[in-house]
């Protein structure tokens, strides 16, 4: 039931009538940038590297370990780009690009990567500190949660920036927060962290 | 925090909420910083070609590609640096982001600066206080200086292609992960956490296993490598063998089976006159196993140590 709750229906919401069914995951200032990089603009891709990596590295960060998030990360923009030109719709281009981010994530899991080293190279640093143990937290959430949380609390992103970014609309971004966040203190509250 | 009405984890308006402010700061480090310079293509319009035009741009590329590196061999592979913490030096510039190494820079963290090298073949994590130069970036060859300083190295390539020069050896990597350290007398330390290191000096050399650390001495190359768990008197009468001229009976007497991956290596490195004291100490406390030869191995044959490195507790042998 929780995991259908990262794209609740707008009708779904009481406390946002207002707003569209539908957010749009990209600005009309990114929607040309998009469309420039489609036809072959490298300062424009740039750009938009620069704009959407921290939604990037959240969704990274919120399922694959964090000594993989910057290879991967380098990845998905890669893979944005070479595929760029089959995105219709240059205005879902941040849901679009979160899809493509969560299957790099998906492949990593299932490919066989710790086949030459193994999975748990001792750590050169102490590595349970308090944050890491916030981070095991949020990670341990609901999928429909995780995610969300990760770009609030740690790419510090607002809800709006999130729902821009990422397609999902206020509404649900707003559950997401909320519920994940009173999850968290409960999850927190357990460990005394 | 209650129910709907927390503007502040919303959109960060409204009164503070000190929890989730608090959890901000503590989760800051994990923010996404500075990027790495994306590796774009020098030449991408064709990317964004409809996918069948694409499609024939990318075989005709691929040959062509394909001839030129038969033809070239060798290609330049490319290194980024990016400072995690604090504030590095790349030449005389200080760098607190990301950017490019090339062959011949030299590239120096501060003693609040951590730093993660990508590399065509693996990744180094940076210490503070650790001055290393690319030498060159090869396909068929990496190698680095570390002038001081320490690094963690985990390497995909195959062997021996990521070599690191120090001032008291080079350390060629088997397939592994480690770290290395040198510091300012140019005295370093080596511990492997998975794989094998070759460390060499003057034709003199170690074969470094996971669990094992070799210490090396500027100007006297690296020590025998050995088990930090070992006993102190083994330790003592490796140390003072190794660099100091000691007694290799200590070092004999004071083995014991736990020992063998440094009786093994001394094998190969004591003089052919004392190579039978130590083969013989070692078939005393491992049983010789299957397709051991002694002559061979007193003979100075490379490969007549292979089947004890199984016998030992290593599963396999370097270069396997």
């Amino acid at each position: 039931m929780l995991a259908n709750e990262v794209a609740l229906p707008q009708s779904a919401l009481s406390f946002s009538p207002e707003r569209p069914a539908r957010s749009r995951s990209t600005t009309p200032h990114d929607e040309d940038l998009i469309v420039a990089a489609q036809k072959g603009d490298r300062a424009a891709f740039s750009r938009l590297y620069a704009g959407y990596a921290p939604m990037v590295h959240g969704i990274l960060l919120a399922r694959v370990p964090r000594d993989e998030v910057e290879d991967l990360l380098q990845d998905v923009f890669l893979t944005a780009m070479k595929r760029l030109s089959s995105l219709r719709d240059p205005r879902s281009f941040g849901a679009w690009l979160a899809t493509v981010t969560r299957n790099r994530a998906n492949d990593y899991h299932r490919a066989p990567h710790g086949s030459e080293l193994p999975d748990q190279i001792p750590s050169p640093r102490p590595v349970e500190t308090e944050a890491w143990l916030v981070m095991r937290a949020i990670r341990s959430l609901p999928e429909a949660y995780h995610e969300t949380m990760m770009l609030r609390l740690v790419e510090g992103m607002t809800g709006p920036e999130i729902s821009a970014r990422t397609g999902l609309t206020e509404g649900s971004v707003r559950v997401n927060l909320h519920r994940g966040m009173a999850m968290l203190r409960d999850a927190l509250a357990k460990k005394a962290v | 925090m209650s129910g709907h009405d927390n503007e502040y984890l919303w959109d960060k308006s409204g009164p503070v909420d000190p929890e989730i402010q608090r959890l901000e700061m503590l989760l800051e480090p994990y923010r996404c910083g500075n990027l790495p310079p994306l590796p774009l293509p020098k030449r991408r319009a064709w990317l964004f070609l409809p996918p069948f035009v694409a499609a024939g741009a990318v075989a005709a590329v691929v040959l062509m590609v394909s001839v030129w590196f038969v033809l070239r061999g060798i290609r330049a592979q490319t290194w980024t640096v990016s400072v995690l913490a604090g504030e590095g030096r790349l030449g005389a510039r200080v760098l607190s982001g990301s950017a490019r190494l090339h062959a011949g820079d030299v590239f120096e963290t501060g003693a609040d600066a951590t730093a993660r090298i990508r590399m065509p073949v693996g990744r180094l994590e940076v210490e503070p206080n650790t001055s290393l130069r690319l030498i060159e970036s090869k396909r068929n060859q990496q190698r680095l200086s570390l002038l001081r300083g320490t690094i963690h190295a985990r390497v995909t390539s195959p062997p021996r292609v990521f070599i690191v020069d120090t001032p008291s050896a080079v350390a060629t990597d088997l397939g592994c992960a480690y770290t290395l350290h040198v510091d300012p007398s140019g005295d370093g330390l080596l511990r492997v956490t998975h794989g094998w290191i070759e460390l060499e000096w003057r034709g003199r050399g170690s074969l470094v296993p996971t669990g094992a650390v070799a210490v090396m001495r500027a100007g006297l190359g690296p020590g025998t490598p050995f088990f930090e768990d070992s006993s102190e008197a083994f330790r003592g009468a490796l140390a003072a063998y190794d660099f100091s001229a000691g007694a290799l009976a200590n070092v004999l007497k004071t083995a014991s089976p736990h020992d063998a991956i440094s009786l093994l290596n001394l094998v190969r490195n004591v003089s052919a006159s004392r190579r039978g004291d130590v083969y013989d100490t070692l078939a005393r406390l491992v049983p010789p196993p299957a397709g051991a030869n002694r002559d061979s191995a007193l003979a100075g044959d490379p490969h007549a140590l292979d089947p004890w490195w199984p016998a030992v507790g290593i599963a396999h042998g370097p270069g396997h």
